[in-house]
């Protein structure tokens, strides 16, 4: 069937999303559907401490560890929230564990080798962005009122285990034998790949429309000056939704045109929030929530990359 | 009457709690074999940069090997429960009596049957705007690197050739050396001086989504018979022109000949 080149590749880069983030959402939801299964609500809070500054402690240093990116982490940051982890502990995992994990940390020193401070101020940016916006986005509201309804519901009966519809589930606290155990979190593995790339479709969908109708030209082409160039960078770093571990060699190949502050703002807004991602954040956060956190990030960074100009640190 | 639509409605309930418990597994198995199946059909680099073809397949196995669990697990629970919850995300493990979510995650496979993977193409080049070797720094991949003049250069891929250029864009260093690349072709009148036309491929960082079109510039001898997107070979020497004020690296053919459409992905 022949049709028009708009349609074509439309079709071409939404199953290219979607082929290319499959397999770091199923490793998301993988260790959540384990951490589900095998780590109970007690012990994990045992590791947070009640103070939601020193909450961010064990959240980042999470972030650091795990190998997941930005469409694996949602699926983890959720079963967190499940588990009565404090929210803006969560919401600063969310953000920061794309750029603090090994890999994008490693791509970052790869790719802009004759830069090495790239790699710090990539993830030193990251970490002061997150730790601010969750602070300040999950101290604006009692946890469960910032969630998606039916995580706010699982969260809230995470020990009581009823689910107001009639009958009880056995969420496994240790009782269950541990091949049941991995039954059940093989049935929530499929279960939950499926709940979440629902919600990824959509974004992927608008990602790839927005890259067949609107030129590249219309998004780079802002005008001059550091503030359109950090703008038109954080813009091109939204649509694309690019994989934080792999972003810095893309964000390299507009070192020509545009100034590295707008290069450091591609690489740490991207991985925070993209179209993909920001699709996935409805699963775990109510859309106001969802608006609150991107709209803050974007202010951060733009900020934070207009300051790292005027001081000069690149030049 | 009364109870026959009460029964009616009671069978199609049943029906949609039917469907809601067989659709995951089906929805799994079919999106386990659209990606082995592009691993078979040796296409997924059409989507995704060759990296990521390993783990994207083990992604395709894992989720057929979850797709067979759920349908063991499905014959072992029969009738134990019923369908309850809105969501699938909720984390209750049972299925969701909605199936309009269902319907959504059929397209992306619908798609896939219908509409075989297709390349991007001058339309995609035009959109994000064609990157000239020579005239533009094309960084992106470990494999553009500076190399020794004194090499042969008539083994160059089109992707050795914006590695080469973009370490060294001065024409001179160039000039005379023998040139056989193979690519599409683009005419695009913004991006190139009148009488020449580029021949390109898309390269790719992560996947289709990111890539950027990447050619030399061919001096056009075909006499507007080359049509854009044809794939072509150009047998030539590497020579100069005067292109915005600035000194240019273009292609002198000796020959352009089509040929059978190659992979257009570089990474």
């Amino acid at each position: 069937m022949q049709l028009p080149p708009q349609a074509q590749d439309w079709i071409s880069i939404f199953l290219g999303i979607i082929v290319e983030a499959s397999p770091f959402l199923l490793l998301g939801v993988v260790l959540s559907s384990l951490m589900h299964v095998f780590v109970s609500e007690d012990r994990l809070l045992r590791f947070v401490p009640r103070n939601p500054v020193l909450s961010l402690v064990p959240a980042l240093s999470v972030g650091m560890l795990m190998p997941v990116c930005e469409c694996g982490n949602v699926a983890v940051a959720r079963r967190f929230l499940a588990k009565g982890v404090p929210v803006s502990s969560c919401i600063a995992f969310l953000l920061a564990s794309p750029i603090l994990n090994p890999v994008a940390l490693f791509a970052t020193a790869i790719a802009f080798r004759y830069q090495p401070d790239m790699v710090w101020l990539r993830g030193g940016l990251a970490f002061l962005v997150a730790a601010t916006v969750g602070l300040v986005v999950g101290q604006s509201g009692k946890g469960e009122q910032l969630l998606a309804t039916s995580l706010a519901r699982e969260r809230m009966h995470a020990h009581g285990h009823d689910h107001g519809h009639g009958h009880h589930h056995d969420h496994a606290h240790g009782r269950a034998p541990e091949a049941s155990k991995f039954s059940q979190a093989g049935h929530q593995t499929g279960s939950e790949f499926l709940g979440m790339l629902q919600v990824m479709l959509l974004g992927a969908a608008i990602a790839a429309a927005t890259q067949v109708f609107v030129p590249r030209s219309a998004i780079t082409g802002f005008g001059t000056g550091i503030v359109f160039a950090i703008a038109a960078m954080m813009s091109l770093a939204f649509v694309l939704s690019i994989c934080s571990t792999v972003d810095a060699f893309f964000a390299l190949s507009y070192s020509s045109l545009f100034p590295t502050p707008a290069l450091l703002a591609f690489l740490v807004f991207g991985p925070m929030l993209g179209m993909k991602s920001t699709g996935l954040m409805l699963t775990a956060f109510r859309p106001r929530v969802v608006v609150a956190i991107a709209v803050l990030t974007a202010e951060l960074v733009f900020l934070a990359a207009l300051l790292i100009n005027l001081k000069g640190v690149f030049i | 009457m009364t109870i026959r639509i009460e029964r009616l409605q009671a069978r199609r309930a049943a029906l949609r709690v039917d469907l809601a418990r067989f659709l995951p597994p089906f929805l799994l198995a079919g999106y386990g074999v659209f990606i082995v199946s592009l691993f078979v059909r040796h296409v997924m680099t059409w989507y995704i940069n060759p990296a990521y073809v390993w783990p994207t397949t083990a992604a395709g196995v894992v989720l057929l090997g979850l797709a067979i669990f759920a349908v063991a697990h499905r014959t072992d629970t029969a009738g134990e429960g019923e369908a309850c919850c809105t969501s699938d995300a909720c984390g209750c493990g049972q299925p969701s009596a909605r199936l309009w979510p269902y319907v959504g995650l059929c397209i992306p496979l619908l798609l896939a049957v219908v509409f075989p993977p297709r390349s991007l193409a001058s339309f995609a080049a035009l959109q994000r705007g064609p990157e000239i070797a020579g005239m533009t720094t094309i960084h992106g991949a470990p494999t553009f690197h500076r190399v020794s003049l004194s090499v042969d250069t008539s083994t160059f891929s089109l992707q050795d050739w914006a590695g080469a250029l973009s370490a060294d864009p001065n024409p001179r260093d160039f000039m005379g050396k023998p040139v056989a690349i193979t690519g599409m072709v683009l005419h695009s009148s913004g991006s190139v001086p009148p009488g020449y036309l580029m021949v390109l491929r898309f390269q790719i960082t992560c996947c289709i989504a990111d890539a950027r079109p990447v050619g030399l510039v061919v001096r056009d001898t075909s006499r507007g018979a080359l049509k854009d997107n044809q794939w072509v070979k150009v047998i030539g020497r590497m020579g100069a022109a005067s292109y915005q004020g600035q000194k240019l690296a273009v292609v002198e053919p000796r020959q352009i000949v089509p040929t059978k459409a190659g992979n257009p992905y570089m990474s």
